[in-house]
């Protein structure tokens, strides 16, 4: 009696979360049963629970097809590269903003760098596509007028490609948090400087940076939580699925969604899809535990 | 004085140098797409072409049908898309950000876990299937996109920091007028953040393709930009129905300027609102920073 | 955590739920009920098939449901597929059980739906389609795979040779003729002058692309060898030995590899031709390319005509082969979707003896998409072409009656005899009649598509260098198993030749 009018008055809020936490389940958590399709060898007559179970003959193919190393690294190290340079360029760029005197000046730099981030991968990919095309291309008529380059066969330049693209649609997004953090930085602590005869340097080497370290921490744990998994678009349509470019293009999720798409590849699909719920997992776990050691206020949880 | 104005001079250099990178791109998308057919094939892509055409929009202009479509499709994804999304989300931050409602930590769990974990395209793909949502509108709404546990969380922050526990208490005496609150206080207070989660859940919806390329099969829902990612690949395939050649000519499409045509066409919404965007996503980007 | 618990439990159960309403209790019900119960409710069979575009079909629907119910008491619901939703969008939908009862499917993605269960044995339903049998004859049995009754061939002409198709004002301003041209895969040569042709045609029309489109001579392995299903190990010179062998080894496809290094470094083909997925006919419709490469029936000047818009000129570059996989190259299969199998049997039955449905679908709506002309074929009413018309599938080949479609304007009279002559003087490959089951090398097979689907396209296209990516493909494919494939090839068609 005594818990039932504890719980009586939050009824209505209870009715007010059902609606979320609904989607929640059906969107988020009823999927996650599905990777038992992980274990099994998928057969559509008798669904996903009816179906065989193989053990760990799913991850045999995927580790000895070789396609499993390959997916790993490239999803790892770009996402590694990405995080790397958007910080880097990201902090330059909200420096140098913020120390622009002309307001106009300000806002113009402000509203270039984040355009790229409203636009579409969709949209991106024809873009890349008039720069690239072996056929039409801006590069290959301009600069590169005698010596094409056959940029949808030459696996070399994609790692680049991809970094450029990748960093052009997304450094805004991350120098506009940055400009937020040293706009919130006490302006006393310049001036002290200043009067001290610290330079630009100086003063960014020693109150803006050390400012911003809680913001680039965030940052970076989100980065890091989303590590195994990779902008979809950006691997599938930008490289327009040339198969020369296997090796330096495929990630895990497009290796999903491209076993999905090969008819009995399901179970090879969730195999791959499980792994990559484990890695990320794990991985913001200790990156999480890390954080919290060194500075506990910033961990996520 | 003068090491200051040396610091602008480069600084302002180097800015221009990046703004250019950022918008160049888009002006070459805009100026390939009035490029002349046939200077685009014998010369490339290029920010000064030989000779400008407006034959590409004068296509879609005259089979408007096809793109106006996906385009009302995309319309009405984005709409019906941020208010349900941002009418379930916000209720839930609401409720969980009440001081002491029992059972509140396992909810925020609940929603938490979502970030850690999840189950993969396969399963969803599955699931959202076998709810019905193929070659529908719902098919862009509901997979993926509705709402997710960083916005339900920045909401939460928001509410708890800026709404006054008096009067959770005097709710709570009053029984059943959470609801009231939450329309007649919440809401309002909540506009600042309400409108930049709004803004990012709008731009994602009108920036789906995904959905399209899982869930779509039939090309009369195409949206907008599953249309685009569509025709990269079959461009008869979503334009050849057309009462273009109708005189009996054999018609001439502008293959490669259309594409570009019709891309420029998608982001001229985003263009257009882009001076509003930018206010609140700036905006709102600092709440998210500020309270990680 | 209790309460954690709860809410995980609950999850659970609404997952088994969920996943048990895809489960197959019912339609074992329906199976057995075969449908005579309801007889007044009409069944709706879910048809999908090969089309050039989708979101056209809705009149065709009518009108061949006005028909279906008249003669079967069935409804059908059209589901059109492209080339690219086959490949991206059919598995998906077979694995989240949309309910579809009939659909084509091709030879190389036939094992890998027997095994994921998606196939119902038609020898179960030999009752519903008596007509069928009728029809084939013998050629049903090419639809076995292992022991099931896969699905039924498709009733067109057989031989693919394949051809480069030109453009006919191009080709006869430059003062060709057909007769210049004797391309033979006996004289790799004779291939030079395709590569003179082209060279001509870009120095007269700047404009012109040469050679584009998404076939090339590489990669239409069906036309040189018996590829006994899938590439991975096949019989070369048209099936005329009986030793399995290494395609991708072959002189033959590097000579092909090489020729396309030629155009695509000279600048023949265009330079996006590897990466491009748009349709060749596509592509010269738009009026920009000269040649395509595509194979050909009987008819293909007229086809060619109706898709591209324009006159063209056919220049053969193989022997015409007749091979099992031609046979059963693609399949009308019934689905363990469907609800009512017996009923989509019965469909299916009709579909191969309504000339009306068979015309239907082809050519849309008669009297809107096209009409019948004084010489009694089908022909675009006024006011209506190529570019305008509604709906025009023109994929008679892998509809399930061809030969009882109205021909179209410009074909030869008789042209269906003609397709029976076409095939009569063709090479017979030395395992015809014989079927590869991949039940036990699925694993290899599928990996090597995996490595083909990396290499395939750039070589065939001479997009990269032959001589060392060739190496490299070769390398993958014995990485991935290709001997094994080879080998077990080689066992069952030793097997079955010493039946013979």
């Amino acid at each position: 009696m005594k818990k039932w009018l504890k719980w009586k008055p939050y009824i209505p809020l209870y009715l007010m979360m059902i609606p979320c936490a609904a989607y929640l389940l059906v969107n988020n958590y009823i999927p996650m049963f599905g990777i038992i399709a992980a274990f099994k060898k998928f057969r559509v007559t008798e669904g996903i629970l009816g179906s065989p179970w193989v053990g760990w003959k799913n991850f045999e193919y995927l580790l000895s097809s070789g396609d499993l190393a390959i997916i790993v690294r490239n999803t790892l190290l770009y996402n590694a590269t990405f995080i790397v340079v958007n910080t880097i360029i990201g902090l330059f760029l909200a420096i140098l903003i913020t120390e622009i005197k002309s307001p106009r000046m300000k806002k113009l730099y402000q509203s270039s760098i984040l355009l790229p981030f409203t636009m579409s991968m969709v949209v991106i990919s024809y873009v890349v596509f008039a720069f690239l095309s072996q056929q039409n291309g801006m590069l290959n008529h301009s600069i590169f007028k005698d010596n094409p380059v056959q940029w949808y066969s030459d696996a070399t330049w994609w790692p680049l490609i991809l970094v450029i693209v990748e960093c052009w649609k997304n450094v805004g997004y991350g120098a506009l948090i940055y400009i937020a953090g040293i706009a919130n930085i006490d302006k006393s602590l310049y001036e002290a400087g200043a009067i001290d005869g610290a330079g630009k340097w100086k003063q960014i080497r020693h109150v803006t940076l050390p400012a911003l370290v809680p913001s680039i921490i965030t940052l970076f744990l989100l980065s890091v939580s989303r590590i195994g998994y990779s902008d979809f678009g950006l691997f599938y349509l930008i490289p327009q699925n040339s198969g020369t470019l296997f090796n330096v293009t495929a990630t895990i999720d497009t290796y999903v969604y491209g076993s999905l798409m090969s008819p009995g590849g399901i179970g090879r699909s969730a195999a791959t899809g499980l792994l990559q719920a484990v890695v990320g997992f794990v991985l913001i776990l200790v990156v999480n535990g890390i954080v919290r050691k060194m500075s506990s206020k910033d961990a996520i949880f | 004085m003068i090491e200051k104005k040396w610091y602008q001079v480069v600084f302002n250099s180097i800015l221009i140098i990046v703004a250019l990178i950022m918008i160049l791109p888009l002006v070459l998308l805009f100026i390939s797409s009035i490029t002349n057919e046939n200077t685009l094939v014998a010369n490339g892509y290029s920010f000064v072409p030989d000779k400008l055409s407006l034959g590409a929009y004068e296509y879609i202009a005259t089979n408007y049908a096809t793109i106006g479509r996906a385009y009302v499709i995309s319309i009405l994804v984005t709409v019906l898309g941020t208010t349900m999304g941002l009418f379930i989300t916000s209720m839930m931050s609401f409720a969980l950000s009440i001081k002491n409602l029992p059972g509140s930590r396992v909810i925020s769990f609940f929603v938490f876990f979502t970030l850690l974990f999840n189950g993969g395209l396969m399963p969803s793909y599955v699931l959202w299937t076998s709810l019905g949502v193929v070659n529908t509108i719902w098919a862009y709404v509901l997979p993926f996109w509705l709402t997710n546990a960083f916005s339900i969380i920045l909401v939460r922050s928001y509410f708890s920091a800026n709404i006054p526990d008096e009067l959770y208490e005097s709710a709570k005496i009053d029984g059943a007028g959470f609801f009231r609150i939450f329309l007649k206080m919440a809401i309002p207070l909540g506009k600042p953040i309400l409108v930049t989660i709004g803004l990012f859940s709008g731009l994602l919806y009108w920036n789906d393709w995904q959905n399209g390329l899982y869930f779509i099969t039939d090309s009369q829902y195409l949206s907008i930009q599953a249309m685009l990612n569509k025709m990269n690949q079959n461009l008869q395939a979503v334009l050849s129905n057309s009462s273009y050649a109708s005189s009996g000519a054999v018609m001439n499409l502008p293959q490669v300027s259309i594409r570009m045509a019709i891309a420029f066409v998608a982001i001229l919404p985003i263009l257009v609102a882009y001076p509003f965007l930018q206010k609140y996503f700036a905006s709102g980007i600092m709440q998210g920073a500020v309270k990680g | 955590m209790l309460r954690k618990m709860l809410s995980f439990s609950i999850a659970v159960m609404l997952f088994i739920t969920v996943l048990a309403g895809c489960s197959n209790s019912e339609n074992q019900e329906s199976n057995a009920n075969g449908g005579s119960q309801q007889a007044d409710e009409p069944y709706t069979v879910n048809f999908a098939y090969h089309a050039p575009k989708e979101g056209n079909q809705k009149e065709v629907n009518e009108l061949i449901n006005e028909l279906t119910m008249k003669e079967l008491n069935m409804k059908v619901n059209l589901i059109p597929l492209t080339w690219d939703t086959y490949n991206s969008k059919l598995p998906m939908m077979l694995a989240s059980r949309e309910p579809i009862d009939i659909t084509f499917a091709f030879a190389f993605s036939m094992p890998s739906f027997i095994d994921g269960g998606y196939i119902v044995d038609a020898a179960d339903y030999e009752e519903q389609t008596k007509d069928i049998y009728e029809i084939f004859g013998e050629e049903v049995q090419a639809g076995y795979i292992g022991d099931t009754l896969a699905g039924f061939p498709t009733k067109n002409v057989r031989a693919t040779p394949s051809g480069i198709f030109v453009r006919k004002d191009i080709f006869d301003a430059l003062g060709y003729k057909v007769s210049d041209f004797n391309v033979t895969t006996d004289d790799y040569s004779s291939f030079d002058k395709l590569t003179e042709m082209f060279a001509k045609v870009k120095e007269e029309y700047p404009d012109m692309t040469p050679f584009d489109g998404f076939r090339t001579f590489g990669l239409n392995v069906f036309t040189w060898v018996d590829s006994l299903g899938n590439n991975f190990g096949v019989l070369e010179d048209y099936g005329q030995t009986t030793t399995i062998t290494n395609w991708y080894e072959s002189e033959q496809f590097k000579q092909f590899a090489m020729l396309n290094r030629t155009w695509f470094e000279e600048g023949y083909s265009s330079k996006d031709i590897a990466v491009d997925k748009e349709l060749g006919q596509a592509k010269m419709k738009a009026g920009n390319t000269f040649a395509i490469f595509a194979s050909y029936g009987a008819n293909v000047l007229a086809e060619m005509k109706s898709q591209t818009g324009y006159e063209v000129v056919q220049i053969p570059v193989s022997k015409k082969m007749k091979s099992t996989t031609a046979v059963n190259g693609a399949l009308n299969v019934v689905l363990s979707t469907s609800e009512n199998k017996a009923k989509a049997f019965e469909f299916l039955n009709w579909a191969y003896t309504s000339a009306e449905f068979n015309d239907l679908l082809n050519w849309g709506v008669p009297g809107k998409d096209w009409i019948v002309n004084e010489e009694g074929v089908a022909d675009y009413p006024e006011g209506v072409n190529a570019s305008n018309v509604n709906y025009h599938s023109d994929y008679g080949f892998i509809y399930p009656n061809q030969y009882l479609m109205t021909p179209w304007a410009g074909s030869p009279e008789g042209i269906w005899e003609k397709y029976q002559e076409f095939d009569s003087d063709a090479v017979v490959s030395k395992a015809f009649g014989f079927n590869f089951d991949p039940a036990t090398v699925a694993d290899e097979v599928s990996r090597l598509g995996t490595v083909l689907a990396k290499h395939e396209n750039p070589i065939s296209f001479g997009m990269v260098d032959p001589e060392e990516q060739l190496e490299k493909l070769n390398q993958e494919l014995y990485d991935a198993g290709l001997q094994r494939v080879m080998d077990e090839k080689q066992r069952q068609l030793d097997a079955w030749l010493a039946e013979q």
